[in-house]
């Protein structure tokens, strides 16, 4: 198996137990995203330099016998809106196109801490906004299972990278389902955390209220890992939860799911969900059961109805005040003007991309006389009742199974011209942001064609550790993913003819 | 209670958020607002009566950082960043009142 194959915690142990140096790690993975960089493009910036000279930095702090930490010498990619102290960070949009931060988010502090190496930045839908990481400045990334065909989105670059086998885990921001969905169309994990548990502080807001920094990953015990390093009070960042939080990885030790309930959810029919999709479902309460779960399907007319509605409300009307600073002063590009109101609409006008003037416009609209009455106003109500829909399942329920996304990856440039269709493909992730639930997207294994399979699963908030713990069962019957298909160049030298 | 935007009020909207719609494009971001506000809606018609407002709940608070001046970052760097310096302050166009 080659070094690139390994999972993070593999990747760990092998630089402790100096079967290979985190300098070999880091070069091959580089190595590896160069050679297939060309047919992806998953990153914005590699920081082929710094990654090089930290990996080296571990392998002499191992060699002087000092502490390393958890990921010690492990790269790692994250999504290109996390503030990266002296590396470029875009968000995907010509008006941060040449900003660098001066300081780290909290995540990247965290990642850094414990030992692992940022090796790039990788692609989004401009500012987030998007599930198919086709609206970027540096064009689209393509799927690593099957390169006519999109990553998913908003962390589209995160979770090729990780299928491809650039690194083992990367950072994505999850905000109603931009990781989860990626890993989906990406065939890996990833886990949205529960809204509170990962601070968001330096992570470029597109709605506070719902974005959670996630981890993307190829085994749930990474994800684990990630959590433990990523899941910690931040008083930088008031939305941060407190609390102590549990030791993640214990959860894995769980080796069947005896007196655990799972609610199956059943209030879509084959014929709304895509049939190998909704085999996977099925499959995956098989799983369950096999391992000692009792299983009975459940519906979420609340959720399922009205989530889309009341996600699109409430994101908009947070990006169109989040999107406020960018004045064209305090960061990235400016263009001039002779009033400082000419300067403002000048700079936004230019520098923004449609889908974000398209949002911010409509999130101001939300917010004003009339609309906030009829639109945000019963938005935070039915919120309300959302939450309550899940709180009661949750007294009868261990976790529920959901698909992750109703349908397969679909073919890059198949633009939806029905913004509200298109949105629909967020059915059964942005209910889970409204409740702040955890979920993760666990791996299903492939079609016969190549193509991913996967399922959600979702737990109470705040109860993130014990449901690594049921992804780590279902994990272990299904099977854990394997990187994209190292022959992906010939491949895609032949589709290229 | 379904609403939804004229031309006049696409402008306004779009002149509070500090964006220009050219001309040719106005009926283009009016219909494509059109078919959203449509679509959300929906958010009016499940029965909330007596539902309060969403808040997020937390189980404990984080305490609040000291209310004191914090150590900077060099004060260079940031004026680097600014597309216009006066001084130790950034300069920025007159507001329209007042040209």
């Amino acid at each position: 198996m080659e070094i690139y194959e390994l999972t993070a915690r593999e990747v760990a142990d092998g630089i402790k137990a100096k079967k290979f140096s985190a300098e070999d790690v880091t070069r091959t993975c580089l190595a590896r995203l160069s050679s297939l960089e060309g047919y992806l493009n998953a990153c914005i910036t590699v920081a082929e330099d710094s990654a090089v000279a930290k990996a080296r930095e571990i392998d002499s702090r191992l060699a002087r016998g000092d502490e390393i930490g958890p990921l010690a010498g492990v790269p790692y990619i994250a999504k290109d809106n996390f503030c990266s102290k002296g590396v470029r960070t875009t968000c995907s949009s010509k008006i941060l196109e040449n900003w660098t931060p001066t300081y780290d988010a909290s995540a990247i502090s965290y990642m850094n801490g414990a030992g692992a190496v940022l090796m790039a930045k990788s692609n989004l839908d401009e500012f987030a906004m998007g599930s198919s990481t086709e609206n970027s400045i540096i064009g689209p990334t393509k799927n690593p299972r099957d390169l006519r065909r999109v990553p998913g989105g908003s962390s589209g670059g995160s979770a090729a990278a990780v299928a491809a086998g650039y690194c083992p885990i990367a950072l994505g921001s999850d905000t109603g389902g931009s990781v989860r969905q990626p890993a989906a169309f990406c065939g890996i994990q990833g886990m949205k955390p529960s809204y509170g548990e990962v601070s968001r502080y330096g992570v470029v807001a597109y709605a506070s209220s719902l974005d959670q920094v996630s981890p993307l990953a190829r085994s749930v015990e990474d994800l684990a890992i990630a959590m433990e390093v990523l899941a910690r009070p931040d008083p930088n960042d008031t939305t941060c939860d407190a609390y102590d939080r549990p030791k993640f990885s214990d959860s894995l030790s769980l080796r069947d799911l005896k007196g655990k309930r799972i609610g199956v959810f059943a209030g879509f029919g084959a014929e709304e969900i895509d049939a190998d999709l909704y085999g996977a479902l099925t499959s995956a309460a098989e799983h369950c059961r096999s391992a000692g779960a009792e299983i009975e399907p459940i519906d979420l007319p609340i959720a399922v109805k009205y989530g889309v509605a009341t996600y699109y409300v409430t994101a908009l009307a947070d990006a169109s005040s989040q999107l406020a600073c960018y004045d064209g002063i305090r960061y990235g590009a400016h263009t001039d003007g002779q009033t400082l109101a000419d300067m403002y609409s000048n700079t936004r006008t230019v520098s923004f991309g449609e889908e974000v003037r398209r949002r911010i416009i409509l999130g101001t609209a939300l917010l004003t006389e009339g609309y906030y009455q009829n639109y945000y106003g019963p938005a935070l109500k039915v919120r309300t009742k959302m939450v309550k829909e899940f709180d009661d399942l949750f007294e009868r329920f261990d976790a529920y199974l959901l698909p992750t996304s109703p349908s397969m990856p679909y073919m890059l440039g198949m633009k939806e011209e029905d913004p509200t269709r298109m949105y629909l493909g967020d059915v059964f992730t942005v209910p889970i942001s409204l409740g702040g639930l955890p979920g993760i997207n666990i791996s299903m294994g492939l079609t016969g064609e190549g193509l991913p399979l996967s399922v959600q699963l979702v737990g109470q908030r705040y109860d993130d550790a014990r449901l690594l713990g049921i992804a780590s069962v279902i994990e272990r019957l299904a099977g854990r993913p394997g990187i994209a298909n190292p022959n992906l160049p010939q491949n895609a030298e032949k589709r290229r003819g | 209670m379904k609403m939804s935007v004229d031309r006049e009020i696409t402008l306004r909207m779009a002149r509070a958020a500090q964006i220009r719609v050219a001309p040719e494009d106005v009926d283009h971001m009016m219909d494509s607002i059109n078919d959203i506000l449509s679509f959300c809606a929906l958010v009016g018609d499940l029965d909330c009566t007596g539902t309060p407002d969403f808040t997020w709940r937390m189980k404990k608070r984080p305490s609040r950082r000291p209310d004191i001046t914090r150590d900077w970052e060099d004060r260079e760097r940031f004026k680097e960043k600014a597309p216009a310096i006066d001084g130790n302050f950034f300069r920025v166009p007159r507001i329209s009142s007042e040209v």
